[in-house]
């Protein structure tokens, strides 16, 4: 949900859904980010999912529609998972598209990493690393699939004194939920590694390949052994076929 | 008559278009001139064919180059070829050519990344800075964006092109070739009242267009064709839409440049203008001379690339390595070093 986070400060974009008559904290491609406060101490985020006006209305209501109770459900199944940290679903309206979910403080992982890079040494982030690995491990096990493990969309909380952060997973706007053992579940699981490889490289190019590999290792030991071997191998194919595809101009 | 600029001349053949131009080192567009090998219906078109077709048209385009732009081969300072990526026979077929029109008028010969060519033609003609840029055509579909000296690669389809979904839907309704398959589809689309629910399948900025394929081709039949047509290009083009807003939205950028020959679809731009409209930015598009495969894209990278490589040695000289100058099926847009685009970006490709 806060696939652009850090622009904030762009105006939102005109668009024609009820705004919840709220400043944006972030405007995503997708979606505007409200924050407000329910019951007088708790810290919500809206979600407000953007109709697109470039796509035909058919094809755009039945996305939006399916998409925010695709999202709801998956949110709602990573909650309950053990060391899985999402953000929790109050409410659900798809009708006015839209979702309130727990606020998460933090910063995403790509600034965090950017911050982090240049103050300190390789411990903390590898520890922040390898929850990002162990999580996706765990989301996948059950055959829940992200759909967009861009750095942008996992948020590093630190604790007070920094010495600790949690990491947690959000936006499940592309999720979906894969039967637990198939040849497609292994296919969707690779290319949800693999989009997250990408994004760490367009981004963080000097050290990508580094941290690519500390997240592999920790899916690997959060993994069963036989779904580790499977999906490592599969995303060796997923890469293949990456570059395959510059084949003819 | 062109004193005081450098003229090049730029054979493109990497599929089934084989263009000869001639730019000047303003960026002026002298000739671009183009052959295209068109397949008889329900057919694509083949390695061995293709390169039979440049073979035979390549010496008579690039004397009409030269005449369109007045000049002879003494007026020119380098010829520029594409080196990859693309099919096999058709980039020797042309790049045999480029190097004995080089030898025969001793000029240094460039050899030039396809794809960063469609970007580079795409900013000098709309004169866009830096966009992000959806390149679409028969053999890609990536999102990319300029950084650090390269241009990367946010999204791209994991299986095949969107052209190529495109053409060999043309191909399994009967629709024919000339000019263009995509410009059939895009004419049967206007006439299609219908939506017919097809696979939508966005993976994160990457898309995917065989599972659309296969589902379509069940519905052939059921459907009237012009049905079919509107909603495969509603669903193809609201995909690519959508990933090159998220990789805008990671990026950070507000304006889009469309390339390759996908890129002349008017409805594709349209709904790009849609999008970049309603987040503050603009869409850059251009026509079927500048956006389909054509020689004066890679006349004007190969005068980008041999006029910064003179800079980074402190050389008067153009020249570039003949080893350098072969061909290559694979060539990946991100593997080409930017040398042009920021004064940083010399010294990182000297690393």
């Amino acid at each position: 949900m806060f696939d652009a986070i850090e622009m904030g400060s762009q105006t939102p974009a005109s668009q024609p859904a009820a705004s919840p008559g709220l400043a944006a904290v972030a405007q995503g491609a997708e979606a505007t980010i409200y924050r407000t406060r329910l019951f007088g101490d708790q810290d919500v985020a809206i979600k407000q999912r953007l109709p697109k006006r470039y796509r035909i209305p058919e094809l755009d209501e039945h996305l939006n529609r399916s998409r925010i109770i695709a999202e709801a459900r998956a949110l709602a199944r990573a909650w309950s998972l053990p060391h899985v940290h999402v953000p929790a679903v109050y409410l659900v309206d798809p009708h006015r598209l839209r979702l309130v979910l727990e606020w998460i403080e933090g910063l995403s992982l790509r600034d965090w990493l950017r911050t982090r890079e240049s103050v300190e040494g390789t411990t903390h982030i590898a520890a922040v690393l390898e929850q990002v690995g162990r999580m996706v491990a765990a989301i996948h096990a059950v055959g829940l699939i992200h759909g967009d493990l861009t750095t942008s969309n996992f948020i590093v909380r630190e604790s007070a004194d920094r010495n600790e952060s949690t990491v947690f997973v959000i936006d499940f706007g592309l999720a979906q939920q894969y039967p637990i053992q198939s040849d497609t579940t292994v296919e969707a699981k690779a290319v949800d590694l693999y989009v997250l490889e990408r994004a760490l490289a367009s981004v963080h190019v000097q050290q990508a390949a580094a941290y690519f590999a500390q997240v592999l290792r920790a899916y690997e030991s959060g993994s069963s052994i036989e779904n580790a071997k499977l999906v490592l191998r599969r995303l060796d194919v997923v890469r293949a076929r990456g570059r395959k595809r510059a084949m003819i101009g | 008559m062109h004193s005081g600029e450098r003229l090049v001349l730029g054979i493109e053949g990497s599929a089934n278009k084989i263009g000869v131009g001639i730019v000047t080192s303003d960026g002026a567009i002298l000739a671009n001139v183009r052959r295209t090998f068109v397949p008889k219906t329900g057919s694509g078109f083949q390695p061995r064919e293709t390169a039979r077709h440049h073979q035979k048209h390549v010496a008579s385009l690039i004397e009409e180059a030269l005449h369109t732009a007045g000049v002879r081969p003494t007026d020119l300072c380098a010829v520029a070829y594409t080196k990859g990526p693309g099919m096999g026979a058709p980039l020797q077929s042309c790049a045999i050519a480029a190097r004995m029109f080089a030898l025969m008028h001793d000029l240094p010969l460039v050899p030039v990344n396809h794809c960063v060519a469609h970007i580079e033609m795409g900013r000098l003609v709309t004169g866009v800075d830096n966009p992000a840029v959806l390149y679409v055509s028969g053999g890609n579909t990536q999102i990319i964006s300029y950084s650090e000296g390269r241009y990367r690669i946010f999204g791209e389809t994991i299986d095949i092109a969107v052209g190529n979904c495109l053409d060999r839907f043309c191909r399994l309704v009967g629709l024919s070739n000339d000019p263009s398959p995509g410009f059939q589809v895009e004419q049967e689309a206007k006439k299609g009242r219908h939506y017919v629910p097809l696979p939508y399948s966005v993976k994160g900025m990457d898309v995917s267009f065989s599972g659309i394929l296969s589902r379509i081709q069940d519905l052939i039949g059921s459907y009237a064709i012009p049905d079919l047509c509107f909603s495969l290009q509603e669903t193809v083009f609201a995909m690519l839409v959508e990933v090159t807003e998220r990789a805008m939205a990671h990026c950070g950028q507000r304006d889009v440049l469309v390339v390759g020959g996908v890129g002349c679809n008017e409805r594709l731009q349209e709904m790009l203008t849609t999008m970049c409209t309603d987040r503050g930015g603009r869409a850059f598009c251009t026509d079927e001379r500048f956006c389909v495969d054509n020689g004066a894209m890679i006349a004007w990278t190969g005068w980008l690339q041999i006029s910064s490589a003179a800079r980074l040695l402190g050389s008067e000289k153009l020249e570039w390595p003949w080893s350098d100058c072969t061909v290559t099926q694979r060539y990946r847009t991100d593997d080409v070093a930017i040398t042009w685009r920021e004064e940083g970006a010399l010294q990182l490709a000297m690393d």
